[in-house]
Protein backbone atom coordinates (compact mmCIF):
# COMPACT_ATOMS: atom_id res chain seq x y z
CA UNK A 1 0.00 0.00 0.00
CA UNK A 2 1.40 3.17 -0.79
CA UNK A 3 -0.92 5.74 1.18
CA UNK A 4 -0.04 8.98 0.41
CA UNK A 5 -1.09 8.28 -2.66
CA UNK A 6 -4.35 11.07 -3.18
CA UNK A 7 -5.36 10.51 -6.83
CA UNK A 8 -4.11 8.87 -9.64
CA UNK A 9 -5.05 10.96 -13.40
CA UNK A 10 -4.67 9.39 -16.75
CA UNK A 11 -3.85 12.75 -18.92
CA UNK A 12 -4.87 13.03 -22.58
CA UNK A 13 -2.59 14.11 -24.10
CA UNK A 14 1.33 14.88 -23.33
CA UNK A 15 0.72 18.45 -23.56
CA UNK A 16 -2.03 17.78 -20.91
CA UNK A 17 0.44 15.66 -18.56
CA UNK A 18 3.22 18.62 -18.73
CA UNK A 19 0.51 20.71 -16.98
CA UNK A 20 -0.29 18.62 -14.28
CA UNK A 21 3.56 18.26 -12.87
CA UNK A 22 3.85 20.27 -9.90
CA UNK A 23 5.28 19.38 -6.37
CA UNK A 24 4.35 16.27 -4.76
CA UNK A 25 2.89 14.89 -8.66
CA UNK A 26 5.04 12.35 -10.36
CA UNK A 27 5.19 10.63 -14.10
CA UNK A 28 4.12 6.99 -13.85
CA UNK A 29 5.12 4.71 -16.53
CA UNK A 30 6.76 1.38 -15.15
CA UNK A 31 6.42 2.75 -11.78
CA UNK A 32 9.12 0.14 -10.70
CA UNK A 33 11.19 3.03 -9.53
CA UNK A 34 8.67 4.69 -7.59
CA UNK A 35 6.28 1.86 -6.12
CA UNK A 36 9.40 0.21 -4.10
CA UNK A 37 10.32 4.09 -2.49
CA UNK A 38 6.98 4.69 -1.64
CA UNK A 39 7.89 8.24 -1.32
CA UNK A 40 5.67 9.72 1.20
CA UNK A 41 5.48 12.97 -0.13
CA UNK A 42 4.52 12.02 -3.52
CA UNK A 43 0.46 12.48 -3.86
CA UNK A 44 -0.19 12.18 -7.44
CA UNK A 45 0.28 9.86 -9.85
CA UNK A 46 0.29 10.76 -13.04
CA UNK A 47 -0.27 7.86 -15.21
CA UNK A 48 1.55 8.15 -18.82
CA UNK A 49 1.30 4.51 -19.90
CA UNK A 50 -1.00 5.15 -23.30
CA UNK A 51 0.80 8.60 -23.97
CA UNK A 52 4.29 7.37 -24.73
CA UNK A 53 5.28 4.46 -27.43
CA UNK A 54 6.55 1.12 -26.23
CA UNK A 55 7.77 0.56 -30.06
CA UNK A 56 11.35 -0.33 -30.46
CA UNK A 57 13.67 -0.42 -34.13
CA UNK A 58 16.96 -1.90 -34.19
CA UNK A 59 18.87 -2.16 -37.01
CA UNK A 60 23.09 -2.39 -37.27
CA UNK A 61 22.50 1.39 -37.96
CA UNK A 62 19.97 2.73 -35.38
CA UNK A 63 18.30 1.64 -33.18
CA UNK A 64 15.29 3.72 -31.57
CA UNK A 65 13.16 2.97 -28.42
CA UNK A 66 9.97 4.09 -27.53
CA UNK A 67 10.42 5.91 -23.62
CA UNK A 68 7.37 3.08 -22.60
CA UNK A 69 9.77 -0.27 -23.99
CA UNK A 70 10.28 -2.66 -21.01
CA UNK A 71 13.97 -3.60 -20.43
CA UNK A 72 13.15 -7.05 -21.26
CA UNK A 73 10.42 -6.01 -24.28
CA UNK A 74 14.01 -4.35 -25.35
CA UNK A 75 16.08 -7.59 -24.90
CA UNK A 76 13.89 -10.19 -26.52
CA UNK A 77 13.73 -7.33 -30.14
CA UNK A 78 17.54 -6.71 -29.97
CA UNK A 79 18.74 -9.91 -29.45
CA UNK A 80 17.22 -11.05 -32.85
CA UNK A 81 18.53 -8.58 -34.60
CA UNK A 82 21.95 -8.17 -32.94
CA UNK A 83 22.95 -10.56 -30.33
CA UNK A 84 25.81 -8.85 -29.54
CA UNK A 85 24.36 -5.51 -29.01
CA UNK A 86 25.83 -4.11 -25.97
CA UNK A 87 22.59 -2.17 -25.05
CA UNK A 88 21.28 -6.35 -24.04
CA UNK A 89 24.36 -6.77 -22.08
CA UNK A 90 23.72 -3.42 -20.09
CA UNK A 91 19.85 -3.82 -19.86
CA UNK A 92 20.49 -7.57 -18.32
CA UNK A 93 23.17 -6.40 -15.43
CA UNK A 94 21.18 -2.84 -14.93
CA UNK A 95 18.39 -5.43 -13.20
CA UNK A 96 18.64 -9.34 -12.89
CA UNK A 97 15.67 -9.84 -12.38
CA UNK A 98 13.59 -10.57 -15.31
CA UNK A 99 10.39 -9.57 -13.84
CA UNK A 100 11.14 -6.49 -13.07
CA UNK A 101 13.21 -6.08 -16.40
CA UNK A 102 9.40 -6.74 -17.83
CA UNK A 103 8.23 -3.78 -15.85
CA UNK A 104 10.88 -1.38 -15.58
CA UNK A 105 10.91 0.99 -18.71
CA UNK A 106 13.82 2.28 -21.17
CA UNK A 107 12.52 6.04 -20.05
CA UNK A 108 12.34 5.24 -16.56
CA UNK A 109 15.60 4.14 -16.07
CA UNK A 110 17.06 7.31 -17.72
CA UNK A 111 14.75 9.51 -15.99
CA UNK A 112 15.68 8.21 -12.68
CA UNK A 113 19.33 8.94 -13.41
CA UNK A 114 20.53 5.83 -11.72
CA UNK A 115 24.92 6.33 -11.02
CA UNK A 116 25.26 2.22 -10.95
CA UNK A 117 23.08 1.58 -13.96
CA UNK A 118 24.44 0.12 -16.80
CA UNK A 119 22.20 1.23 -19.52
CA UNK A 120 23.05 4.58 -17.85
CA UNK A 121 26.50 4.43 -18.40
CA UNK A 122 25.91 2.89 -21.69
CA UNK A 123 23.95 5.74 -23.14
CA UNK A 124 25.79 8.36 -22.18
CA UNK A 125 29.31 6.85 -23.44
CA UNK A 126 27.16 6.42 -26.80
CA UNK A 127 26.03 9.70 -26.61
CA UNK A 128 21.93 8.86 -27.23
CA UNK A 129 19.70 11.63 -28.14
CA UNK A 130 16.62 11.39 -26.33
CA UNK A 131 13.49 13.10 -27.14
CA UNK A 132 11.85 14.91 -25.01
CA UNK A 133 8.15 16.51 -24.83
CA UNK A 134 8.16 19.51 -22.77
CA UNK A 135 5.37 22.57 -24.66
CA UNK A 136 6.55 20.32 -27.63
CA UNK A 137 8.99 17.78 -28.64
CA UNK A 138 13.11 18.27 -29.12
CA UNK A 139 15.40 16.18 -29.61
CA UNK A 140 18.94 16.95 -27.38
CA UNK A 141 22.13 14.93 -26.25
CA UNK A 142 21.62 12.65 -23.19
CA UNK A 143 24.27 14.06 -21.41
CA UNK A 144 22.29 17.85 -21.71
CA UNK A 145 19.17 16.88 -20.62
CA UNK A 146 18.39 18.54 -16.97
CA UNK A 147 15.31 16.49 -15.97
CA UNK A 148 12.91 18.48 -17.20
CA UNK A 149 9.79 17.02 -19.59
CA UNK A 150 8.87 13.22 -20.60
CA UNK A 151 10.91 11.37 -22.33
CA UNK A 152 9.23 9.82 -26.05
CA UNK A 153 12.27 8.45 -27.44
CA UNK A 154 15.86 7.12 -27.03
CA UNK A 155 18.09 7.04 -30.11
CA UNK A 156 21.57 5.66 -31.04
CA UNK A 157 23.23 5.09 -33.67
CA UNK A 158 26.14 2.57 -33.67
CA UNK A 159 27.08 2.21 -37.73
CA UNK A 160 28.90 6.37 -36.30
CA UNK A 161 31.12 4.43 -33.79
CA UNK A 162 33.69 2.25 -34.67
CA UNK A 163 33.55 0.09 -31.68
CA UNK A 164 31.70 -0.01 -28.02
CA UNK A 165 32.82 -1.89 -24.88
CA UNK A 166 31.11 -2.36 -21.68
CA UNK A 167 32.56 -3.43 -18.02
CA UNK A 168 30.94 -3.79 -14.42
CA UNK A 169 32.53 -4.87 -11.84
CA UNK A 170 29.86 -6.43 -8.46
CA UNK A 171 30.25 -9.07 -5.70
CA UNK A 172 28.19 -11.70 -7.54
CA UNK A 173 26.77 -11.25 -11.36
CA UNK A 174 23.27 -10.47 -9.76
CA UNK A 175 23.94 -7.51 -7.95
CA UNK A 176 24.19 -4.22 -8.08
CA UNK A 177 27.22 -2.95 -9.73
CA UNK A 178 30.15 -1.37 -7.74
CA UNK A 179 31.91 -0.36 -10.83
CA UNK A 180 30.69 0.35 -14.23
CA UNK A 181 32.91 1.57 -17.07
CA UNK A 182 31.54 2.17 -20.86
CA UNK A 183 33.75 3.01 -24.10
CA UNK A 184 33.64 3.97 -27.36
CA UNK A 185 35.77 4.58 -30.40
CA UNK A 186 35.00 7.02 -33.25
CA UNK A 187 37.16 8.40 -35.64
CA UNK A 188 40.42 9.15 -33.48
CA UNK A 189 39.30 9.83 -30.29
CA UNK A 190 38.16 7.25 -27.05
CA UNK A 191 35.60 8.22 -24.90
CA UNK A 192 35.07 6.27 -21.73
CA UNK A 193 32.25 6.88 -19.25
CA UNK A 194 33.05 5.55 -15.37
CA UNK A 195 29.38 5.09 -13.16
CA UNK A 196 29.18 2.86 -10.21
CA UNK A 197 27.99 3.26 -6.47
CA UNK A 198 28.89 6.95 -6.97
CA UNK A 199 27.72 10.53 -6.43
CA UNK A 200 28.33 10.76 -10.34
CA UNK A 201 29.41 9.80 -13.66
CA UNK A 202 32.90 10.67 -14.94
CA UNK A 203 33.58 11.25 -18.90
CA UNK A 204 36.63 11.27 -20.54
CA UNK A 205 38.15 12.01 -24.05
CA UNK A 206 41.27 10.95 -25.25
CA UNK A 207 42.77 11.00 -28.39
CA UNK A 208 44.10 7.95 -29.54
CA UNK A 209 47.48 9.44 -30.70
CA UNK A 210 48.16 10.59 -27.65
CA UNK A 211 47.71 7.66 -26.08
CA UNK A 212 49.94 6.87 -23.20
CA UNK A 213 49.53 4.51 -20.28
CA UNK A 214 49.73 7.22 -17.50
CA UNK A 215 46.73 8.86 -19.10
CA UNK A 216 44.51 5.47 -18.05
CA UNK A 217 45.61 6.10 -14.85
CA UNK A 218 45.10 9.73 -14.41
CA UNK A 219 41.61 8.90 -15.32
CA UNK A 220 41.05 6.28 -12.65
CA UNK A 221 42.38 8.51 -10.40
CA UNK A 222 39.82 11.39 -11.05
CA UNK A 223 36.89 8.85 -11.61
CA UNK A 224 37.93 7.81 -8.48
CA UNK A 225 36.94 10.91 -6.82
CA UNK A 226 33.44 10.43 -7.34
CA UNK A 227 33.46 7.14 -5.38
CA UNK A 228 33.56 6.59 -1.10
CA UNK A 229 34.99 3.98 0.77
CA UNK A 230 32.40 1.84 1.79
CA UNK A 231 31.63 -2.40 2.18
CA UNK A 232 32.41 -3.14 -1.13
CA UNK A 233 35.96 -1.53 -0.49
CA UNK A 234 38.37 1.59 -0.13
CA UNK A 235 37.94 4.46 -2.75
CA UNK A 236 41.58 2.84 -3.98
CA UNK A 237 40.94 -0.60 -4.67
CA UNK A 238 37.89 0.96 -6.80
CA UNK A 239 40.58 3.08 -8.56
CA UNK A 240 42.22 -0.21 -9.20
CA UNK A 241 39.03 -1.50 -10.81
CA UNK A 242 38.48 1.24 -12.91
CA UNK A 243 42.06 1.95 -14.22
CA UNK A 244 41.70 -2.18 -15.03
CA UNK A 245 37.90 -1.91 -17.32
CA UNK A 246 39.45 1.03 -18.80
CA UNK A 247 42.59 -1.01 -19.52
CA UNK A 248 41.09 -3.76 -20.42
CA UNK A 249 38.25 -1.70 -22.50
CA UNK A 250 40.97 0.22 -24.26
CA UNK A 251 43.02 -2.92 -25.87
CA UNK A 252 39.38 -4.18 -27.05
CA UNK A 253 38.55 -0.87 -28.44
CA UNK B 1 -11.01 3.73 -7.10
CA UNK B 2 -13.07 1.07 -9.54
CA UNK B 3 -10.95 -1.45 -11.35
CA UNK B 4 -12.02 -4.63 -13.46
CA UNK B 5 -9.90 -7.13 -14.39
CA UNK B 6 -9.86 -10.89 -15.11
CA UNK B 7 -8.26 -12.70 -12.08
CA UNK B 8 -7.16 -16.59 -12.40
CA UNK B 9 -10.27 -16.68 -15.27
CA UNK B 10 -12.41 -14.82 -13.78
CA UNK B 11 -13.78 -11.90 -14.42
CA UNK B 12 -13.40 -9.15 -11.45
CA UNK B 13 -14.69 -5.87 -10.60
CA UNK B 14 -13.03 -4.70 -7.17
CA UNK B 15 -13.52 -1.40 -5.26
CA UNK B 16 -9.78 -0.24 -4.00
CA UNK B 17 -8.00 2.53 -2.49
CA UNK B 18 -5.40 4.42 -4.88
CA UNK B 19 -2.07 3.24 -4.11
CA UNK B 20 -2.89 -0.52 -2.89
CA UNK B 21 -0.40 -2.50 -4.63
CA UNK B 22 -1.58 -6.22 -6.39
CA UNK B 23 0.32 -7.52 -3.51
CA UNK B 24 -1.73 -6.51 -0.80
CA UNK B 25 -5.24 -6.74 -2.83
CA UNK B 26 -4.56 -10.27 -3.64
CA UNK B 27 -3.10 -11.31 0.14
CA UNK B 28 -6.36 -9.65 1.08
CA UNK B 29 -8.43 -12.37 -1.02
CA UNK B 30 -7.26 -15.15 0.28
CA UNK B 31 -4.81 -15.65 -2.58
CA UNK B 32 -1.90 -17.01 -0.12
CA UNK B 33 0.65 -18.20 -2.97
CA UNK B 34 1.36 -14.88 -3.05
CA UNK B 35 4.03 -14.07 -0.35
CA UNK B 36 5.77 -11.24 1.30
CA UNK B 37 9.55 -10.75 0.09
CA UNK B 38 10.59 -7.08 1.22
CA UNK B 39 10.06 -4.02 1.09
CA UNK B 40 10.68 -2.87 -2.09
CA UNK B 41 9.28 -5.68 -3.68
CA UNK B 42 12.23 -7.44 -5.58
CA UNK B 43 12.51 -10.70 -3.93
CA UNK B 44 9.87 -12.50 -6.77
CA UNK B 45 8.57 -14.47 -4.08
CA UNK B 46 5.17 -12.46 -5.02
CA UNK B 47 5.14 -13.37 -8.98
CA UNK B 48 2.26 -13.12 -10.69
CA UNK B 49 1.59 -13.48 -14.35
CA UNK B 50 -0.10 -10.16 -15.84
CA UNK B 51 -1.26 -11.25 -19.55
CA UNK B 52 1.21 -13.62 -19.87
CA UNK B 53 4.38 -11.77 -18.20
CA UNK B 54 6.04 -12.64 -14.53
CA UNK B 55 5.89 -9.15 -12.70
CA UNK B 56 6.59 -8.84 -8.89
CA UNK B 57 2.99 -8.13 -7.56
CA UNK B 58 3.79 -5.90 -4.74
CA UNK B 59 5.61 -3.47 -7.61
CA UNK B 60 2.43 -3.05 -9.36
CA UNK B 61 -0.25 -1.20 -8.45
CA UNK B 62 -4.20 -1.73 -8.47
CA UNK B 63 -4.89 0.95 -11.53
CA UNK B 64 -2.59 -1.17 -13.63
CA UNK B 65 -4.30 -4.28 -14.07
CA UNK B 66 -7.59 -2.49 -15.52
CA UNK B 67 -8.65 -4.84 -18.34
CA UNK B 68 -5.39 -7.14 -17.84
CA UNK B 69 -5.54 -10.59 -16.85
CA UNK B 70 -3.76 -11.83 -13.95
CA UNK B 71 -2.71 -15.02 -12.83
CA UNK B 72 -2.04 -16.74 -9.77
CA UNK B 73 -0.32 -20.33 -9.00
CA UNK B 74 -3.22 -20.93 -7.79
CA UNK B 75 -4.87 -20.84 -11.46
CA UNK B 76 -2.39 -24.10 -12.12
CA UNK B 77 -4.20 -26.26 -9.91
CA UNK B 78 -6.78 -28.00 -11.73
CA UNK B 79 -9.59 -30.19 -9.82
CA UNK B 80 -7.39 -30.38 -7.11
CA UNK B 81 -4.48 -31.71 -9.24
CA UNK B 82 -0.97 -30.23 -8.91
CA UNK B 83 0.30 -28.98 -12.44
CA UNK B 84 3.54 -31.05 -13.27
CA UNK B 85 5.87 -28.84 -12.99
CA UNK B 86 4.45 -28.42 -9.37
CA UNK B 87 4.96 -31.88 -8.87
CA UNK B 88 8.21 -32.00 -10.13
CA UNK B 89 9.43 -29.56 -7.69
CA UNK B 90 7.95 -32.05 -5.09
CA UNK B 91 9.36 -34.74 -6.02
CA UNK B 92 13.20 -32.94 -7.43
CA UNK B 93 13.20 -31.49 -3.45
CA UNK B 94 13.06 -28.24 -4.77
CA UNK B 95 10.57 -27.31 -2.26
CA UNK B 96 12.48 -26.25 1.37
CA UNK B 97 10.31 -24.37 2.92
CA UNK B 98 8.40 -23.57 0.08
CA UNK B 99 7.72 -20.54 0.54
CA UNK B 100 9.35 -18.62 -2.52
CA UNK B 101 8.76 -22.00 -4.49
CA UNK B 102 5.13 -20.51 -6.01
CA UNK B 103 7.00 -17.14 -7.22
CA UNK B 104 9.87 -19.01 -8.69
CA UNK B 105 7.21 -22.22 -10.58
CA UNK B 106 5.26 -19.27 -12.25
CA UNK B 107 8.32 -17.62 -13.42
CA UNK B 108 8.77 -20.59 -15.44
CA UNK B 109 5.35 -20.75 -15.88
CA UNK B 110 5.84 -17.39 -17.82
CA UNK B 111 9.15 -18.69 -19.30
CA UNK B 112 7.50 -21.70 -20.72
CA UNK B 113 4.72 -19.45 -22.55
CA UNK B 114 7.19 -17.61 -24.48
CA UNK B 115 9.81 -20.20 -24.86
CA UNK B 116 8.77 -24.01 -24.66
CA UNK B 117 12.29 -25.21 -25.25
CA UNK B 118 14.56 -23.63 -22.52
CA UNK B 119 17.86 -24.00 -22.68
CA UNK B 120 19.68 -24.07 -18.58
CA UNK B 121 20.94 -20.55 -18.95
CA UNK B 122 16.94 -19.33 -20.05
CA UNK B 123 15.96 -21.34 -16.87
CA UNK B 124 18.37 -19.44 -14.66
CA UNK B 125 17.69 -16.06 -16.28
CA UNK B 126 14.35 -16.78 -15.32
CA UNK B 127 14.51 -17.41 -11.91
CA UNK B 128 17.14 -14.58 -11.47
CA UNK B 129 14.74 -12.59 -10.23
CA UNK B 130 13.06 -15.11 -7.43
CA UNK B 131 16.02 -14.63 -4.25
CA UNK B 132 16.21 -17.51 -2.88
CA UNK B 133 18.91 -18.78 -0.08
CA UNK B 134 17.58 -22.11 0.53
CA UNK B 135 17.62 -24.08 -2.30
CA UNK B 136 20.54 -22.29 -4.08
CA UNK B 137 18.69 -22.80 -7.67
CA UNK B 138 20.40 -26.24 -8.10
CA UNK B 139 17.10 -28.45 -7.18
CA UNK B 140 14.74 -25.84 -8.63
CA UNK B 141 16.87 -25.81 -12.27
CA UNK B 142 17.18 -29.76 -11.64
CA UNK B 143 13.21 -29.80 -11.46
CA UNK B 144 12.24 -27.65 -14.59
CA UNK B 145 14.36 -29.96 -16.33
CA UNK B 146 13.18 -32.45 -15.28
CA UNK B 147 9.66 -31.57 -16.10
CA UNK B 148 10.87 -30.36 -19.45
CA UNK B 149 12.03 -33.84 -20.18
CA UNK B 150 9.27 -35.67 -19.10
CA UNK B 151 7.20 -33.40 -21.39
CA UNK B 152 9.36 -34.35 -24.14
CA UNK B 153 8.66 -38.10 -22.98
CA UNK B 154 5.35 -37.52 -23.03
CA UNK B 155 5.40 -36.13 -26.75
CA UNK B 156 7.30 -39.24 -28.34
CA UNK B 157 4.52 -41.63 -26.32
CA UNK B 158 2.23 -39.73 -27.81
CA UNK B 159 3.13 -39.92 -31.61
CA UNK B 160 4.32 -43.42 -31.23
CA UNK B 161 0.73 -43.96 -29.68
CA UNK B 162 -1.07 -42.75 -33.00
CA UNK B 163 1.14 -44.10 -35.14
CA UNK B 164 0.27 -47.49 -34.00
CA UNK B 165 -3.24 -46.66 -33.76
CA UNK B 166 -2.98 -45.54 -37.71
Amino acid sequence: MWPSIKEIIFPESLDHAVTLIENGAEFFAGGTYLVADRDSSIHTLIDINKLISNDITVSYGGVEIGAGADLQKFIDTAVSVNPDCRLIKAAKWSCSSKNIRNQRTMGGEIAKRRINSEVMVFLLVVNADLTIFTDKEKTISIRDWNGKGIITKISYYPARLESVEIQRYSVIPSAPAVVIAAGVRKGNMLTFTVGGKAIDFSRFVLPIKKYEENRLENFATKAAGNFFNDHYGSVDYKRHLIYTALKRMKEKL
Amino acid sequence: MTVSFTLNGKSTTVDVPLGRSLFDFLRGSGIFSVKFGSDKGEAGCDTVLINGRAFNASLVLMHSVAGKEVETLESLVEDGKLHPLQQSFLDAGAMQSGYTAPGMIMSIIALLRENPYPTEEDIRDALAGNLDRETGYVKPVQAVMDYLASRCIELVEMKNTNKNSC
